[in-house]
């Protein structure tokens, strides 16, 4: 890693409940693609997050939404752009009061959130206790993390370049 | 003609989980106060049913996301009773070590960024930042250093996995623990700064004759074991608790509420939480626990359920102080565990949450599979109490704003840090596994 690179952040948020897992597995698997590029954290409250960000200056993160709008399984959305109208319409559920959009607001609030925040949101439906995740969605993986991947991969070129 | 009004607060917020109030008036009377717990009914107590004791741990840690430490301690310690395990000093001191993480980030959370805000008339912990930044970033400090000594003994501060039948799956080793002496020395300092800090908000004038309960135990500030004392003179062994404490249902919550039916008195409901542990322990503080509740003239008892924030940060500060000193002290041992035989028996055990007393009972067949789990949250034991206190409270409170009275409502019950996604569980479930 190098000086860009090594303050690239990636949070997943998740739960061990139904498809509220999908932010962790999709981190796992984009870790292992980029693991030479960025830093990985898991965490289940959303506040938690926070303990994370340090000296990152680019963070992503990836999280399970409610959403009512199954025809598009990923939202990327940019803090504070379109964060504010996107994470309340689909009321991203944390299981404690500090909802994602909240934390990022706290961050920002504390001067620690980086200059650039991106939020995967990942629509989802069943989160049931203990569950495993939905067939449905475990299908959609592959797809998911390759469109989050590629936004890395550029990332990725971007530093490689600032290094030469 | 009196005026009739319902007041109705249709979900609470900065508190973990969901639920709602109802009130309904006649006049300037209370004539009804319901706290609905609407998170859909849990099913833990009957997806442990026929699974096996060595997952109980980690499948009971997930009830809590906030709390995950005091289910998994009080199921092993349950199990462990059952099967007649004694598990050595060793391990107890390293459960209560872990413990102390989830004390601190829990307190820490709910002190800072849950409960603070209403003392001072804003609506969250984010404007609350505005105010006081280095406040709210000490409380998130603190906090962290709570998720990392679960990290560290817990596995990970997620539903940590080390917490196994007969001891810990992995026992830490040396340097690992050492490393977190220069955050836990600055989180004494800070957790005496913060406690400080609480004790000079202002604080409505409300107090009541609460029958508090708790752990009490001569040698330590009671977290894992010891017996359970009430302000009436109750003092009786862990397996007692359902010979007075039962819980029952109301129609208007999928949560449980819990009485003492062996009151004496027509009043059944009871107060747990750090109020109660500070009320009924005083004397096993630590040294500068004790001192700063000193200091700040910290009287106890203490009957006014919102300086239940200024308890709260002495546990905080007790939680460093011992946690340090067991940090210093420790030597890793082995084996992790003691080893056992699966047999038949019943156990109980009860530890003191975050929030307050939790109890745990299982039936253990010849299998080691769990044929019976009962869990008592502490939410659900103080659910009536803080209905009891609304009716005491609203007329002292009460606005021609209904908002403004609903808002003067959730502060109160926000004193009691409700977990209450912890406190919904099934009644009865017939689970048949082919």
């Amino acid at each position: 890693m190098n000086e860009f690179t090594k303050n690239f952040l990636l949070v997943s948020v998740g739960s061990p409940h139904g498809d509220d897992q999908i932010g962790w597995v999709i981190g796992d698997e984009l870790y292992k693609r980029f693991n030479d590029f960025i830093s990985h954290k898991k965490v289940t409250e959303p506040i938690n997050l926070i303990h994370y960000l340090g000296n990152a200056t680019q963070l992503h993160l990836v999280d399970a939404c409610v959403s009512e709008n199954s025809s598009q399984i990923i939202h990327r959305l940019e803090f504070p752009e379109n964060t504010t109208r996107f994470l309340k319409a689909f009321a991203t559920t944390g299981s404690h009061d500090f909802n994602l959009l909240q934390v990022l607001e706290l961050a920002n609030e504390l001067g620690v959130l980086p200059e650039s925040t991106v939020v995967w949101a990942i629509a989802c439906e069943k989160f049931g206790k203990s569950d495993s995740i939905s067939d449905e969605l475990e299908s959609r993986i592959s797809d998911i993390v390759e469109t989050i991947g590629k936004e890395l991969n550029s990332a990725r070129d971007v530093s490689c370049k600032i290094v030469d | 003609m009196t005026e009739t009004r319902t007041i109705k607060v249709e979900a609470l917020t900065r508190v973990e989980g969901e639920g709602a109030l109802n009130i309904s008036m006649n006049g300037d009377v209370v004539e009804k106060v319901e706290l609905a717990i609407y998170e859909p009914p849990r099913f833990f107590e009957a997806f442990l049913r026929d699974r096996s004791i060595e997952e109980v741990p980690d499948i009971t840690a997930r009830i809590c996301g906030i709390c995950p430490v005091a289910y998994q301690v009080t199921s092993v310690h349950a199990i462990e009773a059952a099967l007649e395990i004694q598990i050595p000093e060793e391990i107890r001191a390293l459960r209560r070590l872990l413990y102390f993480g989830e004390w601190i980030e829990s307190h820490a959370l709910h002190m800072h960024l849950l409960n603070a805000p209403d003392f001072f008339g804003v609506e969250s912990g984010i404007q609350l930042a505005k105010q006081f930044p280095n406040e709210v970033t000490r409380g998130l400090q603190l906090k962290k250093h709570g998720n990392e000594l679960l990290e560290v003994l817990g596995g990970r501060a997620i539903h940590p996995i080390n917490v196994a039948v007969g001891g810990l799956y992995r026992i830490p080793k040396k340097d690992e623990m050492q490393k977190l002496i220069p955050a836990f020395e600055w989180g004494l300092e800070a957790a005496i700064e913060a406690t400080r800090w609480v004790s000079n908000f202002e604080f409505p004038e409300f107090e009541r004759d609460y029958e508090m309960v708790a752990l009490s135990d001569p040698d330590d500030y009671a977290i894992i074991g010891g017996k359970i004392v009430s302000t009436s003179g109750l003092s009786l062994p862990i397996e007692n608790y359902e010979d007075h404490f039962e819980e029952y249902q109301v129609h208007y919550s999928t949560a449980l509420q819990s009485r003492n039916q062996a009151s004496e008195s027509t009043s059944t409901h009871y107060y747990v939480g750090p109020l109660a542990r500070i009320n009924h322990n005083r004397n096993q503080l630590s040294p500068i626990a004790k001192e700063v509740a000193d200091e700040i003239n910290f009287d106890t008892p203490c009957i006014n359920p919102f300086k239940a924030i200024i308890a709260r940060g002495l546990e905080v500060i007790h939680s460093f102080e011992e946690s340090l000193k067991t940090i210093k002290d420790y030597r890793p041992f082995q084996p992790p565990k003691v080893e056992y035989e699966h047999c038949i028996g019943k156990g109980v055990a009860a530890t003191e949450a975050p929030r307050g007393l939790i109890f745990h009972r299982y039936k253990i067949n010849e299998n080691g599979k769990v044929d019976f789990a009962k869990i008592v949250p502490p939410t659900s034991q103080n659910q009536k109490q803080i209905e009891e206190d609304l009716k005491e409270y609203l007329p002292t409170i009460l606005s021609s704003d209904d908002r403004e009275t609903a808002m003067n409502c959730e502060k109160l019950i926000r004193c009691y840090d409700p977990c209450i996604s912890c406190s919904t569980h099934f009644l009865t479930l017939n689970l048949d596994r082919k």
